[in-house]
């Protein structure tokens, strides 16, 4: 042992210099580690955890001339910050102590060049902190078994971060093949609060290890005061597309009365909106507050960060990409605007607040809209109540299979028995069943499941010792462009130019930028710009003059409102409706609660509000059964198809995360059917019925574009330089269409409708809530006039179409409609 | 079959919502952007699309074929998909089909993805010609003429754009549906292809969209 002793004494020692404390859990952490313990660590951001799972490793592990550790961290911008925080700190000790080792760190991103790239393959550093994607890549590599099988340990932080999704999936699968390699391997996580910890825990070791590893908390009991900034005047209709700015005096009164505030917001729309609006507002401000989000440049983010940890900067407006971080001094005010839509997400953002022992983390909710004004009371019932909500891994995402079939069939090659025994240690893949692999083998073999229908395909294939590799150099390099695109959308750069070409200003979704005409202004860092024109992953835009953007901004955040909190809200709303209005959050809903209580009703925990209403657009249906916006989309998917059941029809579906609309541009009496739609009678067939429902509406077909871009179908549009590629994009409505009529078994277009029913709609929540809204009272409620509940919905734009009609006599109606209306736009010849 | 018989510079032309266009004075059917072998192209490459796509796009044209009982054919552009697409079974499978109908005089007016993929017009029987083909009062292009002639006995056919118009109703009801683009002097058909998709078209004030509904055509004016 004495290889370990010599670091142990030294980091006692550089400790003391340093007058620091070893605080329990890193002691705790260090003695697992030493005795080749893996685990999941539970520490907030700034509590020193970058120290106890590093030094743990310094001390647990023997060097070898090779990689030792790999950091995976799910930030490009942290990873600059690890590195500093690393190689600081094995610098210092080997300083001190020259018999302790001295450690290289190196980082390894989508920024890094070919070359660095290159010359970290021939000489690796001790330390290697990089990405879910380049550990993919790196695994892609031919010589992926000698560059990562001797592998002492692997650290993935801000676990909590990616365990939900599929880029957790993708680590899931790289953690089950480093320890295929190396049984021995350490693996530990950090995580900030969830509500299930030990889940976490469980889907970040797998079952390959003989123990089931430990849970170490680093969790200071922490008090956590929230609060809100109650508006002047809040307007008696809540509406969900407006971003607050009507608050902007109070926040800058607050931003004011502070050394420095850090301002969180949903969207990187709305950070940029607050930023401008702040600075239009106080012009004296320039140079002082700052924008920070994730689609920034590498350099302003960093320029931000440091302005943050110096104090120069006043105020930072922010998304979620200040959720993280690693050397981050607490601020002394943090304000989120809108909905946190969970407690876990406030918790987190609260903690970089008042860092110092003894102090409370205070958050103060800037609301922007009436009704947030509830949420904010409940959200604070529920933290006092100590509810937060919990994560889980995606069950058996094929098309994360399928890339990684690829992948590693391109490092090294596979077969078939080994690697699927391999990944059945993995949570995501322990129920994978035998079709489904056989779907993924078929799939990256023949394209499909019969032989038949895909001839002359290859993509990879058993050689002749029956090892399945990809041979093609084409495909090769198309599937390692395509890795990194698992991160949900990709990305393209924005620079002033083409010409003269200036500054990169960032980089944003594809999505967003496929969705302008040049001559479109949006904002992006805070300026105001035009976009000129597309060209090979770049989009050049110019300075523009005006004020207004052109491009219409995504509604509010899309993430759903959690269950924990929405329970909390309809308590409070209880609450009002019994003429309670204690807390100040409450009271400055008032007008807007009575004049639904006046016009309607409220919804409480015993009852089920249904609201309908006629007008000139047609015969609404509302339900606010508070479930979310993603239950709610499945349940208005399910509640129109069985209407289109009794008489067909075509509905437009509008959803929030309190209710949703049905809308009907034929006459119809929603009262008189409503207790047909609710019924549970089967509850057996639910599945089924909710599987029809949304076939009926284009749910699945944009499911599917998430799948088609991370199982390799299309690639993205602005990649195709090489003129071998640009005859081979399709759009991913176009295979979902082709797939559908000629293959309506793929495996992956069942993968998007499962995707949809179990975790995008949330079937099990699905039923719940249904069977929860049967339990209730039913308060039927036919409107005069539009109630404060029903306006946001009644004005949403992003609408779900569901019909059972054909096209024809969809036209028909539509062409007499516009007829109707004496402007004969449309008429039948 | 419901489809549109209009008068284009004196002349009688059916427009078929079949996604073709039948001329009458010289017994000739006109289909623009069929891109057979895209699928077969895909799966080359190591995308995988399903097959079938091949025999439904010669299904649809025999059909077409016996309804209109034409003495030519005239592909407006983009037959073939790419180099990767004249696989032996696909090369197989439309050269039965040209046999089937031998009688039938069939000309290619090379589009872009034809001009890539090479000239096959001998093993396939097919005439090849450049655009603009001058086919009695028409005018057959692959690419939309912008300068279109105005000649008033003149009519330009053209593909390429794989146009489609975009509707909206009340009850925020939207739909989305391929069309024949038609001004004056120039008619640009819908893709005949499966596997093939579309791109809204923006109307221009002289013209005007006829819309392919489940066999039924309609007008919708900008």
């Amino acid at each position: 042992m004495t290889r370990a002793s010599a670091p142990n004494a030294a980091v006692a020692q550089w400790f003391e210099q340093k007058s620091w404390k070893i605080l329990p859990f890193q002691a705790e952490v260090w003695q697992n580690m030493a005795q080749g313990r893996s685990g999941l660590l539970h520490a907030t951001t700034g509590a020193g955890k970058t120290l106890a799972v590093g030094l743990g490793a310094l001390q647990a592990l023997p060097r070898n001339d090779g990689l030792t550790l790999l950091w995976i961290t799910p930030m490009r911008a942290l990873a600059a910050d690890t590195a500093l925080a690393l190689s600081a700190a094995f610098t210092q000790l080997h300083a001190l102590e020259p018999s302790a080792p001295l450690w290289s760190v190196a980082m390894r991103t989508g920024d890094t060049s070919a070359k660095d790239r290159a010359s970290q393959s021939r000489n690796p550093p001790t330390v290697l902190i990089t990405t879910p994607e380049s550990l993919s890549l790196m695994l892609s590599q031919p010589h992926a078994h000698q560059a990562l099988g001797r592998l002492g340990g692997i650290v993935v932080d801000e676990w909590h971060e990616l365990l939900g999704n599929k880029r957790g999936v993708q680590v899931q699968l790289a953690l089950a093949r480093l320890s295929q390699w190396n049984p021995a391997l350490l693996i530990w996580g950090m995580s900030a609060t969830i509500g299930n910890l030990d889940e976490a825990k469980r889907i970040l070791l797998g079952s390959q290890r003989n123990h089931a590893g430990i849970l170490v908390s680093a969790q200071i009991k922490k008090t956590i005061v929230v609060d809100t900034l109650i508006p002047e005047v809040a307007e008696r209709f809540p509406w969900a597309g407006h971003l607050g700015l009507t608050m902007l005096p109070q926040v800058i009164a607050e931003i004011e009365a502070s050394a420095n505030s850090l301002i969180f917001t949903n969207t990187r729309a709305q950070s940029e909106i607050w930023y401008h609006n702040l600075l239009h507002a106080r012009p004296d401000w320039a140079g002082l507050i700052a924008v920070h989000h994730g689609s920034l440049a590498n350099e302003s983010r960093q320029w931000v960060e440091q302005g943050l940890k110096t104090g120069a900067l006043k105020a930072v407006i922010c998304t979620s990409s200040l959720d993280l971080g690693v050397d981050f001094l607490p601020v002394e005010r943090v304000l989120q605007i809108g909905s946190p839509k969970g407690v876990a997400r406030l918790l987190q953002r609260a903690g970089r607040s008042g860092h110092a022992p003894g102090r409370a983390s205070r958050i103060t909710l800037v609301p922007s809209h009436t009704l947030e004004l509830v949420e904010s009371a409940a959200l604070q019932m529920a933290i006092a109540r100590g509810q937060v909500e919990g994560k889980t891994s995606p069950k058996a995402p094929l098309d994360v299979l399928v890339q990684h079939l690829v992948t590693i069939g391109l490092g090294g090659g596979f077969t078939p028995d080994e690697l699927r025994s391999e990944i059945s240690h993995t949570a995501a893949y322990e129920n994978l069943s035998d079709e489904e692999w056989q779907f993924c083998l078929d799939f990256v073999r023949r394209g499909g499941a019969t032989l038949r229908a895909y001839p002359d395909f290859r993509r990879c294939a058993p050689d002749k010792s029956g090892v399945w590799r990809v041979t093609d150099r084409d495909l090769a390099m198309r599937h390692r462009q395509n890795i990194g695109t698992i991160t949900s959308d990709s990305s393209i750069m924005v620079q002033f130019g083409p010409a003269p070409l200036g500054a990169k200003l960032g980089t944003v979704e594809e999505s967003f930028i496929a969705r302008l005409k040049p001559g479109d202004r949006f904002w992006f860092a805070g300026r105001l710009v035009s976009l000129v024109q597309v060209r090979d992953m770049t989009a050049y835009v110019r300075k523009a003059k005006g004020t207004q953007a052109s491009v219409p901004r995504r509604g509010g955040g899309r993430m759903p409102l959690s269950t924990t909190l929405a329970n909390a809200m309809v308590e409070q709303l209880e609450l009002a409706a019994n003429g309670i209005f204690t807390t100040p959050e409450l009271r400055a809903a008032k007008p807007m609660l009575d004049l639904q209580l006046e016009r309607s009703a409220l919804p409480t925990p015993g009852t089920l509000l249904v609201e309908t209403l006629a007008t000139r657009e047609g015969w609404h249906l509302f339900i606010y059964p508070f479930a979310g916006r993603n239950v709610h989309l499945g349940l208005a998917s399910l509640l129109s198809w069985r209407a289109a059941k009794i008489t067909s029809g075509t509905f437009s579906l509008a959803i929030n995360d309190y209710g949703f609309e049905i809308l009907s541009a034929a006459p119809r009496d929603w009262a008189a059917e409503i207790s047909q739609l609710l019924d549970i009678e089967m509850p057996d067939t639910l599945p089924d019925q909710v599987r029809l429902s949304v076939n009926a509406t284009e749910l699945a077909r944009r499911r599917f574009r998430d799948i088609a871009r991370v199982s390799g179908l299309v690639q993205s549009s602005y990649a195709g330089t090489r003129k071998s590629s640009r005859q081979i994009q399709a759009s991913s409505g176009l295979y979902f269409d082709v797939f559908a009529k000629y293959d309506p078994e793929n495996g992956l277009l069942v993968q998007a409708q499962n995707e949809l029913l179990y975790e995008e709609l949330d079937m099990d929540l699905i039923a719940t809530t249904l069977n929860d809204m049967n339990l209730k009272r039913l308060n039927l409620i036919a409107l005069e006039r539009c109630s404060p509940l029903a306006f946001p919905l009644l004005v949403e734009r992003l609408r779900e179409t569901l019909t059972n009609e054909s096209l024809k006599e969809r036209v028909e109606r539509m062409a007499a409609a516009l007829e109707k209306d004496d402007q004969p736009k449309a008429a039948l010849s | 079959m419901s489809s549109l018989v209009s008068r284009y510079c004196h002349h009688d032309l059916v427009l078929l919502p079949e996604r073709a266009l039948w001329d009458p004075a010289t017994a000739s059917l006109f289909v623009a952007d069929v891109h057979l072998g895209k699928a077969a192209t895909f799966r080359a490459l190591g995308q995988p699309v399903p097959g079938g796509t091949t025999s439904e796009n010669l299904g649809r044209l025999t059909r077409l074929l016996q309804q209109t009982q034409p003495e030519n054919l005239i592909f407006l552009g983009d037959l073939f998909h790419a180099r990767q697409a004249y696989t032996r079974e696909l090369m197989a499978q439309f050269t039965a089909w040209r046999q089937d109908h031998a009688s039938i005089r069939m000309i290619l007016v090379r589009g872009n993805h034809d001009i890539r993929a090479g000239n096959r017009s001998e093993t396939l029987d097919l005439e090849h010609a450049n655009e603009p083909l001058h086919h009695g009062r028409i005018i057959a292009r692959h690419y939309p003429d912008e300068n279109v002639s105005t000649h008033p006995l003149h009519i330009t056919l053209a593909g390429h754009v794989h146009p489609t118009i975009s509707l909206k109703g009340t009850g925020r009801q939207k739909l989305r549906l391929p069309c024949f683009v038609v001004c004056q002097n120039q008619i640009i058909l819908p893709a005949f292809g499966e596997f093939t998709g579309g791109a809204n078209v923006a109307l221009q004030r002289n013209q005007i969209a006829l819309a392919v509904v489940d066999g039924h055509m309609m007008k919708v004016m900008p």
